[in-house]
């Protein structure tokens, strides 16, 4: 069930609404993991009970683990939880790359079974790690209801496409209904986001990408390498906007994920910005174990960084051509880093241009993201820089342009922290201030009533990142 | 101190309007949608056994979502607003710059449809019948003008050239209405419902003359075509009377509304109708218009089709005493049909895209005794074939093979 959808916004989500505000507060969170479970067994009937038995089995060890004092045991609990969860995912979604690429290497032929994705499963999985090893380094005090644990995994705003809240941030907010009402604010912001502006430039994205590139022109690829960047983030940063606004309307806290990512300075501050919450996973739960930059040898905190995007990018779907894009972050983070190329540069001049090559960069990296494979990866970016003669491809391009050019230029606006400077700006001026956000609300509702035009006349597409 | 609270008050009170906003809205969908009563539906969807298509059940909803017409219209007007052609580009539906809603279909070789017809004129012709091939333009006669427009290519019309030209070289007789078209100094699009794939009754009334021609040249009738001029039939006329069905793809307010001819024989007219029993019911022309479908008792979204009010029933025309045609077509003959079964005494209708797995065409035609067969296909049927999933697929399927 889709977040942009005509049955949650209108059915599922004022049930749930309802329900959890008018149940006694003792009640609320036994309320909100029946929606939660609810909500999992409509979108993916298939594997609830397999998320379910994962569920109770990772907060069981995790409740032992909590009581244990005994570091063997604890370890032992903690390894034996993290294979339950890895091994689950594993079974899920990399056995079958796993077998193809034994049987190309070593030129068997084992059976493959095809296997649909359990509905979020790379979050839950996440999610689920990160308790236990708060659990064991004890940075995680445990609430007293078991029941708090299993909402924080199944909790369902996040379970589709993150973000990867940690459990010491699972809080409640506040005031209830400021709270709501912000909530209301950021689903509508993101619901705008995704189906006004992500949707549509999908349109031009699925025709480039669709294409037999062999024979579209420079302008055509740029075009849809362009607008696949603007795409993924108003699409991701939309559905992280609405997983925001609806933790607030159920009353808890919820960590951001995005911050501009596209205004970033570097490839390295870039992923400070994009999927704030894995990136900040890999960090703790990877990279600093492994030892992170604190190395006698430098060439350790190489291996450790290649270990993290090798990872990310697996992440991310099991094929080589993921791989070959976590590998392009490592080359780039290891390059700033070697060369320390950002401290360096202290011109103007020379922070802007190395910003568009970061974009570049960045833009083709996305490149092999979506093209469906390393080699029509490659392929694609050989087709941006090497012109094959093609008219029609061109004047396609200038049609799109013509047609989208709304879609696009907002996309290029959101992209830009205009509303937070403004913001920045009135800060001193209460009366100003106050109209501003007014002004905001108006254009909040107003997207929303547009964008559910949108949806509602079957330009409903699902979320790009609800497939990992 | 007063002037602070009272600041703080009026924050507090705008910080709210978000939520009292969405949560209307939602009550809107929830109450006055009566989706509360959908809940068993819903839950349905958490069975692993469940039937329920989840798709299916969300398009059941946005239809009953209050309101959902003038959302609809503000899409529309959005896209008409900042002047987007190809906002449905996705569903294959684009529109030109006369508001025409129009399709583009892709290059294809040609070899099925070709091999079949052939295949199907041999049989023909060993069973003294005629074969008549009639193409019935799309929108548009120029591709590159499409592509003009548009910037994309499209082959439709370079497809039926192909295909015409090495069914000609075949020996197969063949109408082509881009060329009367031409010939007569038509615009093409006045031919066309402007927010549906299909011709109007006026384009149907004028095409049936030019196949009756047809029949006279190529298959030995005698029509005297002067029975097809305006001046034989009524016009009864309904402006901005419905939307069609790419229309409903869109929005009214993008492309506005078509206007509606009913067209009737002003003469006498007698009938036998071929009932689904194969037994004959006596009528006249009017039993070939079921008028139910001119409804405004909804919007246009909910309103059906105005196109298929004109039927293809199998029919003997108790005024004509020669002619025994079968015309295997597709939807663009619902308004072929009555006007051509006034020129010969017996004229039936099959469209393969609906025959039954085992209907064998071969002997259908032996035993109901046609000595014409014509095949009258919308131009962008060419090419169905390639794709099993097309809900055309099977339409040259002349052998029952596909």
């Amino acid at each position: 069930m889709s977040l942009t959808g005509i049955l949650f916004i209108f059915l599922f989500l004022p049930v749930a609404l309802i329900i959890y505000h008018i149940t006694p507060d003792k009640a609320k969170e036994y309320v909100l993991l029946t929606v939660s479970l609810l909500f999992y067994a409509i979108g993916s009937s298939n594997y609830f009970l397999l998320i379910v038995l994962l569920m109770v089995f990772t907060v069981v060890l995790g409740r032992i683990m909590y009581k244990l004092s005994g570091e063997t045991s604890r370890k032992l609990i903690l390894v034996a939880g993290i294979i339950l969860n890895i091994g689950a995912l594993f079974l899920c979604k990399y056995l079958n790359f796993f077998l193809t690429t034994i049987n190309k290497i070593c030129g068997l032929d084992f059976g493959l079974g095809q296997m649909l994705l359990p509905l979020g499963i790379s979050f839950y999985t996440f999610k689920a790690v990160s308790y236990l090893a708060d659990i064991y380094t004890q940075k995680a005090a445990l609430s007293k209801n078991p029941v708090h644990d299993a909402l924080y995994l199944s909790f369902f705003p996040h379970i589709q496409a993150g973000p990867i809240e940690r459990y010491t941030n699972f809080k409640k907010t506040g005031d209830r209904l400021s709270a709501f009402s912000a909530g209301a604010f950021r689903f509508m912001t993101g619901f705008t986001k995704k189906v006004l502006i992500a949707n549509v430039l999908a349109n031009i994205t699925g025709e480039v990408f669709g294409a037999p590139f062999e024979s579209f022109s420079v302008s055509f690829a740029w075009l849809g390498s362009i607008c696949f960047s603007l795409e993924l983030f108003l699409d991701f940063s939309g559905y992280s906007d609405m997983a925001v606004g609806l933790s607030k309307m159920f009353g808890f806290e919820c960590m951001e994920n995005f911050e501009y990512p596209y205004i970033t300075e570097s490839v390295s501050k870039f992923w400070r910005r994009w999927h704030i919450s894995l990136s900040e996973w890999f960090r703790d739960y990877v990279y600093i174990p492994l030892g992170g930059s604190k190395n006698k040898k430098k060439v350790r905190t190489y291996f450790n960084l290649l270990v993290v995007w090798v990872l990310t990018g697996l992440w991310h779907g099991a094929a080589w051509n993921f791989v070959a894009w976590g590998l392009g972050y490592f080359l780039a983070v290891s390059f700033e880093r070697v060369t320390g190329i950002t401290k360096k540069l202290r011109s103007r001049v020379g922070k802007a241009v190395y910003r568009i090559f970061v974009l570049l960069f960045i833009n083709a990296e996305w490149v092999l993201f979506n093209a469906g494979g390393f080699k029509r990866g490659l392929g694609f970016l050989k087709r941006m820089v090497i012109c094959a003669a093609n008219r029609t491809a061109d004047y396609r391009t200038a049609f799109l342009l013509k047609d989208y050019c709304f879609f696009i230029l907002a996309a290029i606006v959101l992209c830009f922290p205009i509303v937070p400077a403004i913001k920045k700006k009135l800060s001193g001026n209460g009366k100003l201030s106050s109209v501003f956000e007014a002004a905001l609300y108006v254009i909040a509702a107003a997207g929303f009533v547009l964008a559910l035009s949108f949806a509602v006349s079957g330009y409903n597409n699902p979320f790009a990142y609800a497939n990992f | 101190m007063k002037g602070g609270m009272h600041m703080e008050n009026r924050k507090s009170f705008v910080s709210y309007l978000p939520g009292v906003f969405f949560a209307g809205l939602l009550m809107i969908g929830f109450v006055f949608g009566q989706y509360y009563r959908k809940i068993p539906s819903l839950l349905s969807l958490a069975n692993p056994k469940s039937t329920v298509d989840f798709d299916a059940l969300e398009s059941d909803f946005s239809e009953s979502l209050p309101g959902r017409d003038a959302l609809i219209d503000l899409n529309g007007s959005i896209a008409k607003v900042l002047n987007v052609q190809s906002l449905y580009g996705n569903l294959g539906i684009y529109v030109t710059h006369d508001k025409q809603i129009v399709g583009m279909y892709p290059m294809t070789s040609t070899d099925y449809e070709y091999k079949q017809t052939v295949e199907f004129k041999e049989f023909l012709s060993e069973n003294g019948i005629n074969l008549l091939y009639v193409n019935e333009p799309t929108k548009y006669t120029d591709d590159f003008a499409f592509t003009k427009e548009l910037g994309i290519d499209t082959y439709t019309n370079r497809n039926m050239d192909l295909f015409l030209e090495r069914i000609g070289k075949a020996g197969v007789n063949a109408i082509d209405l881009r060329e009367s078209i031409k010939k007569e100094n038509i615009d093409v699009s006045t031919l066309f419902y402007k927010t549906d794939h299909h011709w109007t009754t006026e384009a149907g009334l004028w095409a049936s003359r030019i196949m009756a021609d047809g029949l006279n040249e190529y298959c030995g009738y005698n029509i005297d075509i002067g029975i097809f001029d305006r001046s034989n039939f009524t016009f009864k006329e309904w402006k901005n009377s419905w939307l069609g069905e790419l229309g409903h793809k869109l929005a009214a307010s993008y492309t506005g509304l078509d206007d509606y001819t009913e067209i009737k024989p002003n003469f006498e007219t007698s009938y036998g109708f071929r009932n689904p029993s194969g037994e004959y019911v006596q009528g006249t022309f009017d039993n070939f218009i079921d008028e139910s479908c001119y409804s405004k008792t909804g919007t246009v979204y909910e309103n059906g089709s105005w196109y298929y009010s004109y039927k293809t029933t199998g029919s003997v025309n108790n005024n004509v005493r020669s002619g025994k045609i079968l015309l295997l077509g597709d939807s663009f003959d619902h308004v072929i049909v009555p006007f051509l079964s006034l020129a010969v005494h017996k004229l039936d209708f099959k469209c393969l895209r609906t025959a039954a797995a085992d209907f064998d065409l071969h002997k259908y035609i032996l035993d109901e005794g046609y000595d014409t067969v014509i095949v009258a296909y919308a131009q962008f049927m060419l090419g169905a074939h390639d794709d099993p999933e097309n809900s055309n697929y099977k339409l040259y399927a002349f052998d029952g093979k596909y």
